[in-house]
């Protein structure tokens, strides 16, 4: 079910209530949030389920026995049953159809015509999330980091836990495993934290994502109408799109676990004030480059055997992180070309640091902040037309209309700010990204949620009023327009 | 634990108020908007109350009830109200007034709430947005619409992506040939035969089964109606209105038996109209279309059913109440209240313009109605011209109408818009109506003329300031 809908509406405060009932008996609080996170999750397909059960009982009895055995052909052989079920049924349900249609492709360049038919596989939600949450158990018992899980119960309900399971963040085991064999005390501020971020990350879904994905479907699916600066607000509006939804998701993840006791890792950090592309892979899907980061990019060797095999294993991270995103050449274009950019900002920040420093580049100025800063979110814009675009056609289409395409004139022109909806509708979306900017930038220094924990109890409210109702009013749902989550398709 | 679920609950309260408060504002533009607003104005307490689908609305005249009763009347028929969706009204209604009586108006569709259509169960929600939020509203909604779509009962969630255009526009004023009094509502016209075909062959379309007896889910929900105004005393009379279509459509008939039949045997009055069409004199030029009547029809019916009630319930009336925005009410007391009265106005006017009286009265802030009392009552229409001055401050209120280049500090002439003439018959004589509506602050200099030519002056230089 989706975070922004009237079943999850009635089933989080449900589960909420009877998990505090059973919070003092931590067995039947596991049983508890294992029953839910089923059912969450069978709620889009009950299918789904016996995919998620056979990759938790597998990952289970292959960690206890990895554990118990001290010879390391044996326990390597066990990972490689871990990682061949795991992938396999990662790269089965959700690659299979894109390597035939690559392969038949590949064929037809040749001109010959291969009489192969795609297979009718439905991509399980949050496949791709859950098989790197167990791998990294599978992996980190591997190497001696971490213990089995103690019960079957808690490994399971690790596995499957509700607030995060389909859109991650990818938690470590050494992280949230342990959370479930500890009492969690009712904390009620860390409740009230909890469902402040969960309305947080509903205004970013519901106000601006998916208000932008109006502006965005409307020329993204029909490139051949528009011009050169519809590409470019498309692609910057989409920009806010894909972060607005995907970090909100993530915020409703945190802040529903918080409610519960849980700590979920942070997964965005205000990745548009990033300035430079490797910032900005910090501040990014956190749980997901420090994956690649443990189980790949390390593994492969790092930056520890040299220049050249760093740039390799830089690019080849980011080239998989692309297709981890999609069973499409654009997603594997957009991890080749953040790949590209992150080998040149490594190749060029240390020898060229000092000429930078001779210009005044490096310093960390206002001026050399926007610069940096508009710079990176520009390249990272460049990256999102691969990203959105429906082919490789279309994201040349507009890649071409971006730099060659746009009239100055045609900035006040009203008809590119009115694609899909009215100038009403475009001024509230500008409010509310500015709103969202405004709070992400001030959001540390500023203590912002402290500040408003000392406000008399009657501004709180009212804030909280005016946060509901302006979620309520400029929220983008209802039958015809209730959106899905961007990363569920992962 | 204790504290948050507390906190909770009151939030959640506090938000539920803030909906209700905009959900005024998120309410799409429909004619039943008016008349509950208009009822809200009043203040009122009402003494009888009429309920029903647009059959009521346009049947049932609170204007002759006023008159003939002295009894504060309303009219609570909604478009396509079935009476699920008029039961939570019918208890917000009964909850506040101390009515004297109740008329329910009801035929086969009224009783039929399950599987609606798309279009239907739409127009449900004009009455719903307009009664005030209760456990029955919730319960009617969710067996209409699905408890999956409970949320779209506030209109602010439902209408949210309108945002724009609902909220800030002006409250709804009735269509410029309509002719609307506390929930009644209907036009001054009649249907050709062209109407008529298009009307049969839509009908050909429908179901024709006979039913043999009431569903369950009907009598039922005829049981609820009867309780909420049993439980607090209320004789109530169930009435259907006339249809043109009645002698041709046998599953109608057999409906309005079955329907006839329960509620006399659950011990209460039931009048069929169509079955005293010949009594009461309808005409087919009493119908503005096949299904509903025009002022016409409705006063003969209305003066029925007044006669009725007077006759068979002890129902003690208010005395001395005047209804000054009635134009039977008006004619009654010989247009002692109106705004302006001429009377005498000569040989000329009575013999070429066909007219002996007029009579000028406010019918809303806005609304005036022209009573023109015929001298001859067989001969149908009046001619009128009628004119008045707007000054500049008007005319900058009203710049769509008429424009930036009147801004010339003159008093510039305007023709109101006259809603269509249509004359009645009431207490012996034929009266002429004309309707218009003047948004104005001040109307300056007003005249008006009659005659085939419209040459004959009534009067001129009149002056009426609407707002200090």
């Amino acid at each position: 079910m989706l975070f922004n809908s009237l079943d999850f509406a009635f089933f989080f405060p449900v589960v909420f209530v009877l998990y505090w009932i059973f919070s003092k008996h931590v067995v039947a609080r596991n049983i508890l949030l294992l029953v839910s996170s089923y059912f969450f999750y069978g709620w889009w397909d009950w299918r789904f389920l016996l995919l998620i059960f056979i990759s938790s009982l597998v990952d289970f009895l292959v960690g206890r026995k990895m554990y118990r055995s001290e010879n390391n052909r044996t326990r390597k052989g066990l990972l490689m049953i871990s990682l061949f079920v795991n992938l396999g049924f990662l790269v089965y349900f959700k690659y299979a159809n894109f390597f035939i249609e690559s392969f038949v492709d590949s064929f037809s360049l040749f001109g010959i015509a291969l009489e192969i038919s795609t297979l009718e596989i439905i991509l399980p939600v949050g496949i791709s999330f859950y098989t790197f949450q167990t791998l990294s158990y599978t992996i980190d018992l591997y190497r001696k980091k971490i213990e089995p899980a103690k019960d079957v119960i808690s490994f399971f309900a690790f596995v499957s836990f509700f607030p995060q399971l389909v859109a991650g963040p990818i938690e470590r085991a050494s992280h949230l495993l342990p959370q479930f064999y500890i009492k969690h005390k009712f904390d009620y501020s860390l409740v009230k934290s909890g469902l402040l971020l969960m309305a947080y990350g509903l205004f970013k879904k519901m106000v601006v994502a998916d208000r932008a994905a109006v502006y965005v479907n409307s020329v993204y699916n029909n490139v051949e109408d528009h011009n050169g600066l519809s590409y470019l607000y498309a692609t910057v509006l989409f920009a806010f799109q894909i972060y607005c939804d995907f970090s909100g998701y993530s915020d409703i993840a945190i802040g529903a676990s918080r409610t519960m006791g849980f700590d979920l890792m942070k997964n965005f950090d205000a990745p548009y004030f990033s300035k430079s592309l490797t910032e900005f892979w910090r501040r990014w899907h956190i749980s997901l480059s420090t994956w690649f980061r443990d189980y790949v990019y390390i593994p492969l060797g790092g930056s520890r055997k040299g220049k050249y095999r760093t740039y390799f294993n830089l690019f080849l991270v980011f080239l998989v992180s692309g297709l981890w995103h999609g069973a499409a050449w654009t997603f594997i274009i957009w991890g080749a070309l953040h790949g590209i950019v992150l080998v040149f900002e490594k190749a060029i920040y240390k020898s060229k640091e000092p000429f930078f420093k001779r210009l005044g580049l490096s310093n960390e100025n206002l001026s050399n902040r926007m610069f940096f800063g508009t710079l990176t979110f520009f390249i990272v814009c460049l990256g999102w037309v691969f990203f959105r675009a429906n082919g490789l056609d279309d994201a040349l289409t507009v890649t071409q209309g971006i730099f060659t395409d746009i009239s100055v004139n045609e900035i006040f022109a009203i008809e590119n700010y009115t694609i899909g909806f009215n100038i009403n509708e475009f001024k509230i979306l500008m409010l509310s990204i500015l709103l969202m900017l405004t709070f992400e930038a001030y959001y540390k220094r500023r203590s912002v949620i402290n500040r408003l924990n000392k406000q008399s109890v009657i501004a709180r409210w009212s804030f909280y009023l005016i946060v509901v109702m302006y979620i309520a009013i400029f929220g983008i749902y209802g039958e015809t327009t209730t959106k899905e989550f961007i990363y569920f398709q992962f | 634990m204790r504290k948050l679920v507390l906190k909770v609950v009151l939030f959640l309260l506090l938000v539920l108020n803030m909906l209700f408060y905009s959900d005024s504002y998120f309410r799409e533009d429909k004619i039943f908007n008016l008349t509950k607003d208009s009822y809200r104005d009043r203040q009122s307490d009402l003494d009888l109350a009429i309920f029903g689908s647009s059959h009521a609305y346009s049947t049932y005249d609170p204007r002759i009830f006023e008159t003939e009763l002295n009894l504060h009347s309303f009219n609570f028929g909604g478009s396509a109200q079935r009476l699920l969706t008029g039961l939570p009204l019918m208890e917000e209604v009964v909850g506040k007034n101390e009515l004297k009586i109740a008329v329910v108006d009801i035929f086969d569709m009224s009783v039929q709430h399950d599987s609606l259509g798309e279009n239907s169960r739409m127009l449900q929600l004009q009455t719903f947005d307009n009664t005030e939020f209760s456990f029955t509203k919730v319960k009617s909604f969710s067996t209409i619409f699905s408890f999956k779509k409970l949320l779209d009962i506030f209109p602010t969630l439902r209408n949210h992506g309108s945002w724009f255009e609902l909220v800030g526009k002006s409250p709804h004023i009735p269509k410029d040939d309509a002719d609307f009094y506390k929930g009644y509502v209907s036009k001054f016209e009649s249907f050709d035969s062209q109407t008529w075909e298009r009307f049969l062959t839509k009908v050909a379309k429908r179901k024709k089964e006979i039913p043999k007896a009431l569903a369950k889910s009907e009598s039922k929900i005829i049981d609820k109606v009867i309780s909420v105004f049993q439980s607090k005393g209320i004789p109530l009379i169930f009435v259907n209105a006339p249809s043109y279509n009645y002698q041709h459509d046998k599953r109608y008939q057999a409906y309005q038996h079955l329907i006839g039949d329960y509620v006399v045997s659950q011990g209460f009055d039931y009048i069929d109209y169509n079955l005293l069409t010949d009594k009461i004199g309808l005409k087919k030029a009493d119908f503005k279309d096949p299904n509903h009547l025009n002022p016409k029809g409705a006063l003969k019916v209305s003066a029925h059913l007044s006669d009725f009630i007077k006759r068979n319930y002890s129902i003690p009336n208010r005395e001395n109440i005047e209804f000054d925005q009635n134009r039977y009410d008006l004619i009654s007391e010989n247009f002692k209240n109106s705004t302006l009265k001429f009377e005498d106005l000569g040989e000329q006017i009575s013999s070429k313009a066909n007219i002996n009286a007029v009579y000028v009265f406010k019918t809303s802030s806005y609304g005036y109605e022209l009573v023109f009392r015929q001298s001859d009552s067989d001969v149908n229409n009046v001619h009128v011209k009628l004119k008045f001055g707007i000054d500049d401050e008007d005319k900058k209120k009203h710049l769509e109408m008429f424009g930036e280049q009147s801004m010339d500090g003159n008093i510039v002439k305007h023709y109101p818009f006259l809603r269509r003439d249509q004359s009645i018959l009431y207490k012996g004589s034929r009266y002429s109506i004309y309707q218009f509506r003047a948004p104005y602050d001040n109307i300056m200099d007003m005249e008006l003329y009659v005659g085939p030519k419209r040459d004959l002056k009534i009067f001129d230089s009149i002056n009426i300031k609407q707002k200090n």
